[in-house]
C-alpha cells in the first residue's frame, strides 16, 4: 500500500486543478448484479483542509506529459516527482474507497505519456476493469484528452457518465500564447463535435462539458462569455466551469502577478453563466453589463446590474409571471415557484415576511417589488 | 432542476422525528398539499423545518458514514449519533447502492440489518455477534477479495490532503475550525468511527 499511497498522493495532486461539481446521472441500473448507482447527487463525503467539497476520486492517470502548456502543473519541462497507475492499481483503489462509502464515483484525467492513443488505451482499460470486473454501475466522469481519435472517444463514452475536454482558453490565438503543442481545432474543437454527435446517438447520458482557466492567457471576460455561448449553442455543453489561474512554481508563468480579485471574477463569471443557462437571460443583456475593457464589473452583482436597467421593475409580487419574478435580483427559481403555486389557490403575499418564508432574499429583492401596493422609495422619486 | 418539497416525504421525515407529537402531525397531514409544498403558512414552514432536521440527520450519515467490509458480502456499520428515527431508509439508501451485500447497521436503538430479500429486521443483539452470526453461513463473495488487504482509510486521507488549493481557501468558511482542522482532512458533521472503535473493548 506504500507505493499506492505514494501515487494517490502525486496523481491527486496533479489532478486538483481540474474541476468536476456533479455525481449524478439519468442512467438506470436495473441489474441487481452490480456495486454502485449514479442517481445520488449532493453527497459531500468530506472537505479539502481548503474548505471545498470532495465527493469524486479525482486523480491522473499519469502525470508524465508531452505537452508545453505555460500554467500547467504537469507540463513536459517541469521537474517534479512523475509516476503513473496501472490499471489494476487503479481500479483496486477506486473501489477499495468507493465500497467503504468514502468517494461517489470517480473523476479520471491525464497527462499525455508518449502517446495520446497510449495514454487513452490505458484510461479505457482501467475503467473497463471498473465496470466488468468489479461490476461497478456508478458515476464515471472521464477527460478526453485533446487529439483523441475519434474511436477512442465512441470507446470511453460508451461506458462513462459523462466526459469532457479541457478548452481552457476562449480562442486560438489564447491558445497560441500559452501552448505550442495543442491546436485549436484539430484538438478540441473536432473532437468536441465528436462528442455531439456520440451524445446525440444516445451515449453518456450526463453529457460533456469544459472548462476555462481565468487569467493564464490575458482574457477579458467577454472573451471567454461569448466562447461559452458558442459552446453551448454548437456542441451542446451542459455546463462550462472556470478555474482562476494560479501561478505555478516551475512554469514559465510562475511570476505573473494577478489581481487579488481572481477568485471573486470566477464566481461573478459562474453568476452570468447561471443568467444565461438557467434563467435565460440574452447573451445582449449579459453583455451589455460589462464595461470598456470587456470585464465583469466586479463591485455589483450581474443580475441586479441588469435589473438596475431593467423597465418591468418595480413588480407586483401577486401579479407577475414566474419569468419576471426570476427576474427579480433575490429570487430564485424556489421561490419564484412557490409565489406562483401559491397564488393559483388564491393564497397571496401581502407581507415581506411572507416573502421572506418562501426563501426570497428580502435585502435584495425589496427595492424591485411591489407588495399590496406598497413598495420601497427610492431617491430618484424626490428629484421628479 | 428545482427541488421540489412534496407532501408524502414531509410527513414521511416528520414522523420520524424524535420529538414529533402525533396531534401536530395530524395537522400537518390535512394541510392543504400545496399550503404544504409551498411554506404557504407557519405550520408548513415548521413542518418543513423539522422534516429538513430528519434529512440532513440522514444525510449526513449517507455522506460521511464509513462501512467497514466483511468478505463474506457484508458490509457493516455504527453510529451513536443517529439523532432520529433514520434506521430505514438509511439501509434502504445503502442496499439501492450495493445489492449484493448484506447491510449492518448499529444505532442506539440496536442492530439493523438488512437482507437478500430487502427486509429489514432489527435486533438488540451485539454488532459483532450478529457479524459473526451471518458470516457463518454466507459464501466468501470473490468480488470482495481483491479489496481487503491495505489501509484504505490512510490512502483517502492522503487523497483528501492532496486536494488542498492555497488560494482557494475560503477564510469565511474556515474562520471557526480549530487549529487541527486546517492540516487535516475536515469531516465537518458526525465523526465516522471504524467498528474496531467499538469492539476493542468486547474482544
Amino acid at each position: 500500500m506504500g507505493e499506492l499511497q505514494r501515487k494517490i498522493e502525486i496523481l491527486g495532486n496533479a489532478s486538483k486543478f481540474d474541476i468536476c461539481a456533479s455525481m449524478a446521472s439519468p442512467r438506470k441500473a436495473f441489474n441487481r448484479n452490480r456495486i454502485g448507482t449514479p442517481h445520488h447527487a449532493g453527497i459531500c463525503h468530506a472537505y479539502s483542509p481548503d474548505g471545498r467539497c470532495i465527493s469524486l476520486f479525482k486523480v491522473l492517470m499519469t502525470n508524465h506529459c508531452l505537452n508545453d502548456c505555460k500554467y500547467c502543473i504537469n507540463r513536459c519541462s517541469r521537474a517534479n516527482s512523475k509516476t503513473m497507475f496501472t490499471p489494476e492499481e487503479l481500479a483496486k483503489a477506486f473501489m477499495g474507497l468507493y465500497i467503504r462509502n468514502y468517494v461517489e464515483g470517480l473523476f479520471l484525467s491525464s497527462g499525455v505519456l508518449r502517446s495520446v492513443s497510449e495514454t487513452t488505451e490505458n484510461m479505457i482499460e482501467a475503467i473497463n476493469l471498473i465496470r466488468s470486473q468489479y461490476k461497478f454501475r456508478g458515476y464515471l466522469h472521464i477527460k478526453i484528452l485533446p487529439g483523441t481519435d475519434n474511436y477512442q472517444i465512441r470507446r470511453i463514452m460508451e461506458i462513462a457518465d459523462r466526459v469532457s475536454l479541457n478548452i481552457e482558453v476562449p480562442s486560438p490565438s489564447r491558445l497560441n500564447e500559452v501552448s505550442s503543442t495543442k491546436d485549436y481545432y484539430l484538438d478540441i474543437v473536432r473532437p468536441q463535435k465528436t462528442i455531439k454527435q456520440l451524445i446525440e446517438s444516445g451515449l453518456t447520458p450526463a453529457g460533456h462539458t469544459t472548462p476555462f482557466i481565468i487569467g493564464a492567457a490575458g482574457e477579458s471576460d467577454k472573451e471567454i462569455f461569448e466562447r461559452l455561448v458558442w459552446e453551448y449553442n454548437h456542441v451542446n455543453i451542459k455546463r462550462g466551469y472556470f478555474s482562476a489561474f494560479t501561478p505555478m512554481k516551475g512554469t514559465p508563468l510562475e511570476k505573473v502577478k494577478l489581481p487579488y480579485t481572481m477568485s471573486k471574477r470566477e464566481n461573478f463569471l459562474y453568476r452570468i453563466d447561471w443568467l444565461f443557462r438557467k434563467y435565460s437571460y440574452k447573451r445582449e443583456e449579459i453583455i451589455s453589463i460589462l464595461n470598456e475593457d470587456g470585464m465583469i464589473p466586479l463591485h455589483i452583482d450581474p443580475k441586479m446590474a441588469i435589473a438596475f436597467q431593467d423597465e418591468i421593475f418595480p413588480l407586483d409580487v401577486n401579479e407577475a409571471g414566474y419569468k419576471e419574478l426570476l427576474r427579480c435580483p433575490g429570487v430564485g427559481e424556489v421561490s419564484a415557484k412557490r409565489i406562483c403555486n401559491l397564488r393559483k389557490i388564491n393564497n397571496k403575499i401581502k407581507s415581506y415576511k411572507d416573502l421572506s418564508r418562501l426563501g426570497v432574499v428580502l435585502k435584495r429583492a425589496k427595492p424591485f417589488l411591489i407588495i399590496d401596493g406598497r413598495k420601497q422609495t427610492n431617491l430618484k422619486e424626490f428629484f421628479n | 432542476m428545482i427541488r421540489r418539497i412534496h407532501k408524502k416525504k414531509v410527513i414521511g421525515a416528520l414522523s420520524r422525528h424524535k420529538e414529533v407529537d402525533n396531534k401536530f402531525l395530524e395537522v400537518v397531514k390535512a394541510l392543504p398539499k400545496e399550503v404544504l409544498e409551498n411554506i404557504g403558512n407557519p405550520i408548513a414552514e415548521k413542518a418543513v423545518r423539522m422534516s429538513r432536521e430528519v434529512n440532513t440527520d440522514l444525510h449526513s450519515h449517507k455522506a460521511f458514514l464509513r462501512l467497514s467490509v466483511s468478505p463474506h458480502g457484508i458490509l457493516y456499520a455504527s453510529s451513536k449519533k443517529l439523532i432520529h428515527r433514520n434506521e430505514k431508509p438509511f439501509l434502504q439508501f445503502l442496499k439501492k447502492r450495493f445489492p449484493l451485500f448484506i447491510i449492518l447497521f448499529e444505532s442506539n436503538r440496536g442492530v439493523f440489518i438488512i437482507d437478500h430479500l430487502n427486509q429489514i429486521k432489527m435486533t438488540k443483539k451485539d454488532l459483532n455477534y450478529v457479524l459473526k452470526e451471518y458470516e457463518s453461513y454466507m459464501p466468501l463473495n470473490p468480488l470482495l477479495q481483491n479489496l481487503m488487504d491495505g489501509n484504505f482509510h490512510e490512502l483517502w486521507e492522503s487523497f483528501a490532503l492532496s486536494q488542498l488549493i492555497q488560494s482557494k481557501k475560503d477564510s469565511r468558511s474556515i474562520i471557526n475550525l480549530s487549529e487541527k482542522w486546517e492540516t487535516k482532512v475536515t469531516v465537518r458533521r458526525s465523526n465516522s468511527k471504524p467498528l474496531d472503535y467499538f469492539l476493542v473493548d468486547k474482544k
